[in-house]
């Protein structure tokens, strides 16, 4: 089984350069501009345990104005530095799926495989920025998500 | 249901009324709300210039059972576009259809909705090779112009229908002509909507199987949906509905 304290260097590798790819890629600045401006812009990434993964990796992202001013990858039971204004959890296996493009997300949500609290309106308002934070996820080293066993499928 | 009295005090033509006013309540009502994305670009060419189109957003096809209403039961399929009204979004109703005259006359006097007769088909949740299916067609002037087959998981979906709903309000472009002139309007005016979703016994995720359209003269399904990403999924909810006034935004 793999715990916490094994994937954190390779989690907080994975979530610079998420952020980099963020900060590089122009129709994800443009989906989400204003986001974040008059309103908290922190979102929870919560890839839940499953296969031989044992804790969940909970990642706060600090996103302002179609920018990623930073990722923290939380320790088990660390709150994050702000409250999220949204929370997007789903096993890794989801994420996994969702890096290699192999699900969309918007179908991934209405079939409840990804879960989405918070502000609703702004969700919807900010659906394509949604999409594009998605989408980035294939910029990065996706090994990240390959690397383990996660399981059967959902 | 309203007297008698109350609907003709209350709707158009004076002598004629055949509706109460709202407040509309629609008790125990059960809807498959279907998502999809138009082809970028062509949305603008449907809303009213006060709206700006959100691509990529969350267009939907609602199909509706009302077992009993404040205007007695009915169907209704509503085609909605995701929007934004100066930066507050929302759905443009683009065209719905029912099958009964008061819901057609109440909704287009009053709110002044593009409401349409049709044959509108939902089915009860039929098991189908182990999965639980629902059904729903649209049959106008001979013509199926839509079908859809969705599955209904056993799970909610990741968002809120209620939240997602509730933070849809309604626009609408409420337009009557003129008797006088028919290059004028008597009235055109913008208009909000907020529907209110309550005591959600069922709430579901959907898995889009497919929405089919076929070229209808009279329809606008076929050539809104071509080349539209169709497989988003959705859900299924029974719930309580009201519709309450309206308001105008300009």
């Amino acid at each position: 089984m793999v715990k916490f304290d094994e994937l954190k260097e390779v989690g907080e590798k994975w979530a610079a350069e998420y952020c980099e790819a963020l900060n590089n890629t122009p129709s994800y600045q443009e989906a989400a501009k204003g986001w974040g401006v008059d309103f908290e812009g922190g979102m929870v990434f919560v890839m839940e345990a499953c296969g031989e993964i044992e804790d969940d990796v909970v990642s706060f992202l600090d996103l302002k104005d179609g920018n990623c001013l930073g990722i923290k990858v939380l320790k088990p039971g660390e709150k994050p530095p702000r409250e999220p204004i949204m929370t997007l959890s789903a096993p890794f296996l989801m994420w996994r799926k969702l890096a290699l493009k192999e699900v969309d997300p918007i179908s991934s949500l209405m079939q409840g495989k990804l879960k989405l609290e918070g502000e609703m309106n702004l969700a919807m308002r900010y659906a394509r920025a949604a999409m594009e934070l998605a989408n980035a996820v294939e910029k990065t080293d996706t090994s990240f998500f390959t690397q383990y066993d996660l399981g059967e499928d959902l | 249901m309203a007297d008698y009295k109350q609907q003709i005090d209350y709707s158009m033509p004076h002598q004629c009324g055949l509706f109460p006013p709202p407040p509309y309540l629609y008790p125990k009502m059960r809807a498959i709300v279907l998502l999809f994305q138009c082809r970028p670009g062509l949305k603008e060419k449907y809303l009213p210039p006060e709206l700006e189109p959100i691509e990529y957003g969350f267009d939907s096809i609602f199909i509706s059972e009302y077992p009993d209403s404040t205007i007695g039961p009915y169907n209704e399929n509503l085609i909605l576009l995701n929007c934004n009204y100066k930066d507050q979004q929302g759905s443009f109703v683009l065209n719905i259809y029912v099958d009964s005259d008061e819901a057609l006359t109440a909704g287009r006097e009053i709110w002044g909705y593009p409401k349409k007769l049709c044959d509108i088909k939902l089915s009860p949740i039929e098991k189908i090779d182990e999965k639980n299916i629902v059904k729903g067609s649209l049959t106008r002037k001979g013509t199926t112009f839509l079908e859809v087959e969705a599955e209904i998981l056993d799970n909610p979906p990741g968002m809120d229908p209620k939240g997602m709903v509730e933070n849809m309000p309604l626009y609408n472009l409420k337009l009557i002509p003129d008797v006088a002139d028919n290059s004028k309007y008597a009235l055109r005016q913008l208009t909000q909507t907020d529907m209110i979703w309550e005591n959600l016994i069922k709430k579901f995720g959907a898995k889009t199987h497919f929405i089919k359209t076929k070229y209808s003269k009279w329809d606008i399904c076929h050539k809104l949906l071509e080349d539209a990403n169709t497989l988003l999924g959705g859900f299924y909810v029974e719930c309580d509905q009201t519709l309450p006034n309206g308001k105008i935004l300009e």
